[in-house]
């Protein structure tokens, strides 16, 4: 019996968050280039099984650290090139008890966001067709692997709107994602992320401001693979974003909770979220 | 000596000359013609009216590229450049003798990802030429 249900125990692994430097925002300017810093933590030590809780006798968990670095360069407006690498550092209790950990850099997520932009009297808007690679940079031969070894592909439609007081994002995608290595096979996901928001301050003397927003996120996985047994499910997590600026610089704090969530056997829940990202445009 | 106000308005998109006209409270004042490449009796400012300039993050692309243009007087604002997102401005200071550069103002700008519309040229001090 325990046997059985360990096999079906697993952690959600990879974080797919669509957003991309510098904040979504910047630079839209020809020769612009940006670098952003981006600490997610999330933890749970709830097992679900569908979207049901289940019993916890062995204190299953899951603990990861991501700090992405990432960047951007913008060749003219309409063209731009971002880059993404995860240092993971994370822990997991497995339904037999057995403690796994993993460290290192995961894996590298190139970007080439393709814009086109809307200029109006007191608004702007864009929209964007995004193509995404990530390659296998990650190892695969922690006992919680940072990676998973395979290839693959996305696929992101966004849209943004902006006045002097309102602010919107959206994004929609789909990641294709291939075999890896170790019997790992991460299910392909599609996922709808939306930033509505209110641009309450801004100081035109020394340009600095802030943005209050709410955020939802939604995600289907399907079904697939770690090392320890299936992945994937459905969730929507919601939470409050804030995000203050100066000049160049820009900090943003959210966090982030399952409002819905439904998963493929029996997992660890992905819990809460953390976030907090410093970027720079220049 | 007097003092008088200047604005010229002018569409950027096209224009590479603008022409000064007089403000309605000075319609009985002369107004200089300043073209491309002309310098301008005095220091003055340039405002530009630009959609989309809703984001002063967003626009930093337009206050580096600006900032790059000769003439500007380093003194005023940042480096001579004071964006404005509520009214969609840009102010730029310019010293005294510099030439209206029109065209490297709406290459900036649009370079930055925005689309200037409008270029007021406000002089609050100007003598008369004899």
């Amino acid at each position: 019996m325990r046997a059985s249900f360990a096999a079906l125990v697993v952690l959600l692994p990879l974080s797919a968050f669509a957003h991309q430097p510098v904040q979504d925002m910047a630079p839209r300017w020809s020769d612009g280039w940006g670098l952003q810093v981006r600490q997610e933590y999330r933890a749970s030590d709830e097992l679900l099984t569908g979207s049901s809780e289940a019993q916890n006798p062995l204190d299953s968990m899951n603990r990861v650290s991501e700090t992405w670095f990432e960047g951007v360069y913008t060749f003219k407006r309409e063209v731009r090139v971002t880059v993404k690498l995860p240092w993971i550092h994370q822990t997991r209790v497995t339904s037999t008890g057995t403690r796994q950990t993993g460290e290192g850099f995961g894996d590298l997520i190139l970007a080439v966001p393709l814009k086109r932009y809307r200029n109006d009297k007191g608004q702007t808007s864009s929209w964007g067709l995004t193509p995404h690679l990530r390659l296998p940079t990650g190892g695969t031969s922690d006992d919680y692997p940072v990676g998973d070894g395979s290839y693959d592909l996305g696929l992101s439609l966004s849209y943004s709107y902006e006045t002097p007081r309102i602010y919107l994002y959206a994004d929609l995608f789909y990641w294709l994602n291939g075999s890896g290595r170790r019997g790992m096979n991460r299910g392909d996901d599609v996922g709808l992320d939306i930033n509505l928001g209110l641009h309450p301050y801004h100081n035109n003397s020394n340009d600095s401001g802030a943005f209050v927003m709410w955020d939802v996120s939604a995600r289907y996985e399907g079904r697939g693979a770690s090392t320890v047994g299936t992945t994937g499910g459905k969730r929507i997590s919601t939470g409050p974003v804030a995000v203050v600026y100066w000049k160049n610089w820009m900090l943003r704090a959210e966090y982030a909770w399952p409002a819905y969530e439904k998963v493929w056997g029996t997992q660890v829940s992905r819990g809460d979220e953390l976030r907090l990202s410093l970027g720079v445009a220049f | 000596m007097r003092s008088i106000r200047l604005l010229g308005l002018c569409a950027l998109l096209g224009l590479a000359t603008p022409v000064l006209a007089d403000h309605a409270d000075h319609a009985d004042t002369q107004a200089p013609e300043i073209s491309e490449g002309v310098a301008a009796p005095g220091p003055y400012q340039v405002l530009i009216t630009v959609d989309g300039l809703v984001c002063s993050f967003c626009a930093m692309g337009a206050r580096k590229g600006l900032a790059k243009i000769d003439g500007l007087d380093d003194s005023q604002f940042t480096n001579g450049v004071f964006v404005d997102i509520e009214n969609q401005q840009i102010t730029l200071a310019f010293l005294e003798g510099t030439a209206v550069p029109v065209i490297e103002i709406r290459k900036a700008i649009r370079e930055a990802g925005y689309e200037p519309v409008e270029l007021r040229i406000v002089m609050d001090s100007w003598e008369q030429p004899e």
